[in-house]
């Protein structure tokens, strides 16, 4: 099946005056139609950045040294402004970490659901309104038809994320850019928008990324996983292949921290001193415990450990397998 | 028998905030820490769990309520016997690079509390700083540096270094790990672990992190609106949570396998306001068990298994507990 979305060797850096720092160093990543796939790793791995570049929203001094990016056929880094704004909103939709300062918070929420709403289709005001509160219905909203009125300090954060949802929404858009649309809220109001995003992304058929720090999200609501490590993407994988046989050893080691608490294990198995990098050699060597020389002269690239399972690590097979303790 | 060192009772702080309204954080909660002991106050936000650890320091005066520190009156004290208090009660606080003064070196941060401590010759103070940094694993050459120099992890364990500096027998961890990434967080918990067995702490651990919590703590208290709904031994409190709230809110904690069934124990609807708490029981309108009786009043905490207070009407009954089970025991 041809994919929705392929980002292809995607290199972005952040130009200061004392050099250049590279935050995306060749990034491959593909989303079918209708998947859902969960993109996971530390602050700092380029997961945000990732799917700014998606959205060509990257500006000075942020600069796309090279790669490509097709979504449905197009290729986005290729586009222009007037172009990409019949795209994002309408094809490819995004939520931010915080919906609060997604929203104006001079606007009433309905107003700005509206105005979502009328950017892409040639409705009157009032009609546009009246699709605001089926809108906020969907989400799950109580007595939408009052809420529309609300500025967003009246709702709770929850409430602000499922506005944020309808609007992503609202254009039914073929790609849904979750990043951590869980971060600031309490865990069961969490587990409700989950939920509900799940529920309506089945619905329109949408593909889902969704970008985590949270492997236990990702675990259950996503068919892939990606793994992101310094700029790239480290291993891909369906979930249950992925959880159950992991291959690379950043992602063993993020597993296990996670895993840590119930298994009332020490998390912290054979902390490496930290060395530096070796300039040709793979990022994650110098925390890795199971390097060998080959990963300090060169990096390895994101190769098969088997069918729709691929991880950037030299010893994939002996890692995913257990013969090694990584 | 353990000693108490740290007991609470009946505590109540409200905030008024204008209009004859009031926030009401804290309704009347009692728990006690023994020495050596992790006791974890877990809750969402608007929980009261980090008023009730301001408290205890008396950064905030509480509006009611009693609280004993090693046989010592806190509520009542002067300023002059808070400040004898200090070093023997210490604070890791939530935000690490937020708690950290960005214009003062390592050393000055963590010899701070000492210093005020009043006990030690500059010298002396400088060793303390050495032997603290090296404690929590930074090594002495982290004092000539400043907070932006080091990562979050790093600067959490700056945090605990001062926190552990004049040898408190008592530490509140507001959130300690709740800024950081997994694996960050998990080496700062094993640390605070090592620190407890080789100094004797005793911590209060205040977090809505479940996971984070298990491993730690010895107790857990459950917070839900400003009162404790659940309380008891962690091991068995995590394997068979009895209040309706403790069980939501363990199966909304998502373990990193997907062969693992998700609970469906779930609670609809959002957190009331702290200002307009719902009458009879705080969680009644989002509760899968509430009836009539739940509107009414709030419940009492009962004893219903060997060290597990629960405050709910039905907890018995739709657990599936019948009288036997509860042998009352020492109260815990």
């Amino acid at each position: 099946m041809e994919p929705l979305l392929a980002v292809d060797d995607v290199r972005v850096s952040f130009e200061k005056e004392s050099g250049a720092v590279a935050v995306l160093n060749g990034v491959d990543l593909s989303v079918q139609p209708g998947e859902s796939i969960g993109i996971v790793g530390e602050s700092g791995a380029g997961k945000t950045v990732l799917v700014r570049t998606i959205l060509n929203l990257l500006q000075e001094p942020w600069k796309v040294h090279q790669g490509q990016i097709r979504f449905d056929g197009e290729d986005l880094l290729a586009k222009q402004e007037e172009e990409l704004r019949q795209i994002r909103g309408v094809k490819i939709a995004l939520t931010s970490p915080e919906p609060r300062k997604q929203l104006n918070p001079l606007v009433r929420v309905g107003e700005q659901l509206a105005h979502g709403i009328r950017a892409h289709r040639k409705i009157t005001r009032k009609e546009a309104l009246e699709l605001a509160v089926e809108a906020l219905e969907s989400v799950g909203i109580p007595d939408p038809h009052l809420r529309v009125r609300s500025y967003p300090h009246e709702l709770s954060g929850g409430m602000c994320q499922r506005v944020v949802i309808a609007m992503a929404l609202s254009h039914s858009p073929k790609l849904l850019l979750a990043d951590e649309p869980t971060a600031g809220l309490d865990v069961t109001i969490a587990r409700q928008i989950l939920d509900l995003m799940a529920e309506l992304v089945h619905e329109f058929g949408s593909s889902l990324m969704l970008v985590s720090r949270d492997m236990g999200v990702v675990a259950h609501y996503c068919q892939r996983v990606a793994v992101m490590y310094a700029g790239q993407i480290v291993e891909v994988g369906e979930t249950e292949v992925f959880y159950g046989a992991a291959a690379h050893p950043y992602s063993r080691h993020l597993l296990r921290a996670a895993r840590a608490a119930r298994d009332d294990r020490r998390a912290a198995a054979a902390t490496v001193e930290a060395r530096a990098a070796a300039a040709h050699g793979c990022a994650y060597t110098p925390r890795c415990p199971v390097a060998i020389t080959a990963c300090e002269q060169s990096t390895p690239a994101l190769e098969p450990v088997e069918d729709g399972h691929a991880a950037r690590c030299f010893r994939r097979g002996e890692v995913a397998r257990g013969e090694v303790q990584a | 028998m353990a000693e108490r060192l740290l007991e609470v009772t009946n505590l109540v702080k409200h905030f008024p905030v204008g209009h004859r309204r009031t926030v009401k954080a804290i309704n009347d909660v009692s728990f006690h820490i023994d020495r050596g002991e992790t006791l974890a106050l877990v809750g969402e936000s608007g929980s009261g769990k980090t008023t009730v650890g301001r408290c205890i320091l008396r950064l905030i005066e509480p509006t009611q309520g009693r609280i004993t520190f090693a046989g010592a009156q806190v509520d009542t004290m002067s300023a002059d016997q808070l400040r004898a208090l200090r070093p023997r009660v210490q604070m890791v606080f939530q935000e690490p690079y937020d708690s950290l003064n960005p214009r003062m070196r390592i050393r000055k941060i963590v010899e701070e509390p000492i210093f005020l401590a009043g006990e030690m010759t500059p010298a002396q103070r400088h060793d303390r700083v050495a032997e603290v940094l090296e404690m929590v694993r930074l090594g002495a050459d982290a004092m000539d540096k400043y907070p932006h120099q080091f990562s979050a992890g790093e600067q959490q364990r700056i945090g605990i270094a001062r926190a552990i500096a004049t040898q408190p027998e008592l530490v509140v961890l507001d959130e300690p790990t709740s800024a950081l990434d997994v694996s960050v967080r998990a080496e700062i918990l094993d640390l605070l672990t090592d620190l407890q067995e080789d100094l004797a702490l005793s911590y209060l651990l205040i977090s809505h992190d479940l996971t984070a919590v298990r491993r730690v703590c010895h107790r857990v208290a459950i917070m839900y609106l400003g009162k404790i709904v659940e309380r008891g031994d962690s091991d068995a409190l995590f394997e068979q949570p009895l209040h309706p709230y403790s069980r939501a809110l363990l199966s909304s904690v998502l373990y990193p396998d997907p062969s693992e069934q998700l609970s469906r124990f779930l609670l609809s609807g959002e957190i009331p306001s702290p200002i307009d708490l719902p009458p009879g029981c705080h969680l009644h309108g989002r509760c899968p068990w509430a009836v009539d009786t739940c509107n009414d009043a709030y419940p009492d905490a009962e004893e219903l298994l060997p060290g597990r207070q629960v405050a709910c009407f039905r907890a018995r009954e739709m657990n599936a507990l019948n009288g036997d089970a509860a042998t009352g025991g020492p109260s815990a």
